[in-house]
C-alpha cells in the first residue's frame, strides 16, 4: 500500500485485508529506501512501531474494534517528546538532554486511535526557521525537486508526507512552520486555533504563538487525525477546555452558505507569479470575487516578529550564555539580537495584538472565510539566501512567512491547500474565525474534490 | 564548509570588524551583553547588529501605532 492514504490503510487494517505489521514493515522499508534522498527522518522507531503493530493485529484477531487510524504509520517533528529519545528540537545542544520519559500528548492520542509512530523528523534548529535547513542534521529535501527547500521549520514533516514515507506527520507552527512546508512540498497542512490542540511534552519556541497540527496528502486524513487529537489537556495550560468538536462529518457539505473573500492590501503584495496564479485558481473555483482588507496586517507581522525574537531569546538565554558556540550561527545571532530588544517594545507588541485581534474578529461578522497566499513563492533552492520581493532584494530566511505571520499572530485556524502548479506546487491559506476548523476543512475538501487543490505524487 | 575555509572566513570577518566604523547600535550590544552576561564573539557582531536593526525597525513600526492607554497586553493570548 505504498502511498496509500491514512483512511485507506485504516479501513484495510480494520477489515483484516492488510495486517498492521505488513503496513508498518512497508513504511519502514520505504523510509529506508527514500530517506537517504530526502533526509526527512532523524530517528526511526522501528522496534516500537513493530511492537505496536503486533498489538493491533492481535486486538483485531481477538474481535475487538480498532480505532479510526488503525495501523496508520505517522511521524513527528523532533520537538515532540518520544519516550526513550532525547527531544532534540533540531539542535545539537538538546540531543545531550536526558531521554524523554513519556510521549507528547498528541502522540498518545494518535496511538490511542490506532496509529503507529515510526519516528522523529528533521526540523530547523529550535523551530526558528522557514527553510527546512539544519546545520547539524543537513537540510530536509523537497520530494518534488531534491535541490529545493522543503520549507520549515517542520521541514522533515513536509518531506516525509509529500515523499510518501508516511501518510501523516505532525509539525509545529509558530509563525508559519506547518503552512510553509505544506506550500513548498505541495501537501495539506492544518494549523488549528491557538489552544485547540495540546502542546504538552513538546519543546517550545514562542509560548504565546506556538501551535501544533497535522500535515497530510488529503483533507480526510488531515481531518481524521485532527479529530483524534482534540480534547482538553491539563498538562498544557493554554489548551482550551472545549467540547470535542469533530470536523469529519462536515466534509462533503460543499461551500454553500459560506461567505468568502480574498485578503487584499498587504496580502496582494510581495508575491511571485505562481502565488498570484494559485490565489486566482482557488478564488475562481470557489466563486470568490470579493476582497476585504485585514487592517494593519503589516504591523501585525512586525509585532509577531518582535514577540518571536524576544520570547525565543528569553527561552534560550541560559543556553546562549553557556553554549553559544553549539547553536546554528544563523539562529544564535537572531536570538542574541532578540535578547537586546527593549522591553517596552515587547509590551507594545502584545498590546497591539489585543487591538488587532478585535479588529480582525469584526471582519468575521461579514465573512466566514478569508483566502490569502501561504508563501510569496514556490520552493527556493537549498542554500538560497535572498529573493526579490516587489523589486527589492530581501533576505529569504526571515521573510518566507510574511503572509502567514499576521494570521497565526492571533491564533486563527488555517488549512494550507496545495495548488499543483508546474514545475512546483504552492499553497493558499484558507482562514476562518477562532474554533471554526470545521469551516476551513470543509472548504479545503471542496477544493480537493474539484481537483483545484491536490497533493501530487512526486517522481521519486 | 571545511575547517580551513571556516577559519579563513572567520579571519576575514575579524579584519572587517576591526576596520569597520563604530555603529550606534554597538553601544546597545555591548551594554546589553554585559547586563545579560552574554559573551558575544567579535565575529558575530555584524550579524547580531543586522538582526537587531531589523527587529528594532519592526518594534518601531508597532510603536508608531497609537493605542488607548487602557489596551490590555496579550502575553498569554486567547483566540
Amino acid at each position: 500500500m505504498d502511498c496509500a492514504s491514512a483512511s485507506e490503510i485504516a479501513r484495510a487494517v480494520a477489515a483484516g485485508e492488510q495486517s498492521a505489521v505488513s503496513v508498518t514493515d512497508a513504511a519502514l522499508a520505504r523510509i529506508e529506501r527514500l530517506n537517504p534522498k530526502l533526509n526527512a527522518f532523524t530517528d526511526v522507531t522501528a522496534e516500537r512501531a513493530q511492537a505496536k503493530a503486533r498489538v493491533l493485529d492481535q486486538t483485531r484477531q481477538g474481535g475487538k474494534p480498532l480505532g479510526p487510524l488503525a495501523g496508520v504509520p505517522f511521524a513527528v517533528k523532533n520537538l515532540f517528546d518520544i519516550e526513550g529519545l532525547p527531544t532534540r528540537a533540531g539542535s545539537k545542544i538538546n540531543r545531550r538532554h536526558p531521554k524523554a520519559g513519556r510521549d507528547a500528548t498528541l502522540i498518545e492520542r494518535l496511538e490511542a486511535a490506532g496509529a503507529v509512530l515510526v519516528g522523529g523528523l528533521n526540523m530547523g534548529e529550535y523551530a526558528y526557521d522557514f527553510t527546512g535547513e539544519n546545520v547539524h542534521d543537513g537540510p530536509s529535501r523537497n520530494p518534488h525537486d531534491l535541490s529545493r527547500m522543503t520549507g520549515g521549520s517542520s521541514g522533515g514533516s513536509g518531506g516525509a508526507v509529500a515523499g510518501g514515507l508516511v501518510p501523516l506527520a505532525l509539525g509545529s507552527d509558530t509563525n508559519g512552520s506547518i503552512r510553509v512546508p505544506a506550500s513548498f512540498c505541495g501537501i495539506f497542512g492544518l494549523k488549528p486555533t491557538y489552544g485547540r490542540l495540546s502542546r504538552a511534552r513538546t519543546f517550545p519556541f514562542v509560548a504565546s504563538l506556538d501551535h501544533l497540527g497535522p500535515l497530510a496528502r488529503n483533507v480526510r486524513d488531515l481531518t481524521l487525525s485532527y479529530d483524534a487529537m482534540q480534547g482538553h489537556d491539563p498538562d498544557d495550560p493554554v489548551c482550551a477546555d472545549r467540547p470535542h468538536e469533530p470536523a469529519a462529518s462536515q466534509l462533503g457539505r460543499g461551500t454553500r452558505g459560506l461567505r468568502m473573500a480574498m485578503a487584499g492590501g498587504y496580502f496582494r503584495k510581495n508575491l511571485f507569479g505562481e502565488a498570484r496564479q494559485a490565489m486566482e485558481r482557488v478564488a475562481t473555483a470557489l466563486g470568490v470575487d470579493r476582497e476585504i482588507e485585514i487592517p494593519e496586517a503589516e504591523r501585525a507581522r512586525s509585532a509577531a516578529y518582535v514577540i518571536t525574537a524576544t520570547e525565543g531569546a528569553a527561552l534560550h538565554l541560559e543556553r546562549l550564555r553557556q553554549q553559544a558556540r553549539d547553536f546554528d550561527p544563523a539562529v544564535r545571532d537572531r536570538l542574541i539580537a532578540g535578547a537586546l530588544v527593549p522591553a517596552a517594545m515587547i509590551t507594545q507588541a502584545q498590546q497591539f495584538r489585543r487591538w488587532y485581534r478585535e479588529r480582525v474578529l469584526e471582519l468575521f461578522r461579514e465573512v466566514d472565510v478569508i483566502l490569502a497566499p501561504a508563501t510569496p513563492c514556490a520552493a527556493p533552492a537549498i542554500g538560497q539566501q535572498t529573493f526579490v520581493l516587489d523589486g527589492v532584494e530581501t533576505p529569504l530566511r526571515p521573510n518566507i512567512g510574511i503572509h502567514t505571520q499576521p494570521i497565526s499572530f492571533i491564533g486563527l485556524p488555517v488549512v494550507a491547500v496545495p495548488v499543483p502548479l508546474k514545475p512546483l506546487p504552492i499553497a493558499v491559506q484558507i482562514i476562518a474565525a477562532p474554533w471554526r476548523e470545521d469551516v476551513v476543512l470543509r472548504v479545503a475538501d471542496t477544493l480537493e474534490q474539484s481537483g483545484v487543490a491536490v497533493a501530487q505524487q512526486p517522481g521519486l | 564548509m571545511t575547517r580551513p575555509k571556516m577559519a579563513r572566513a572567520a579571519r576575514r570577518v575579524r579584519k572587517a570588524v576591526a576596520k569597520a566604523k563604530p555603529d550606534p547600535l554597538d553601544g546597545l550590544i555591548t551594554a546589553g551583553a554585559k547586563a545579560l552576561e552574554l559573551s558575544i564573539d567579535k565575529t558575530w557582531i555584524p550579524a547580531v547588529r543586522t538582526h537587531l536593526r531589523v527587529t528594532l525597525a519592526h518594534g518601531a513600526k508597532v510603536a508608531g501605532f497609537t493605542l488607548p492607554d487602557g489596551t490590555e497586553p496579550a502575553p498569554v493570548f486567547k483566540a
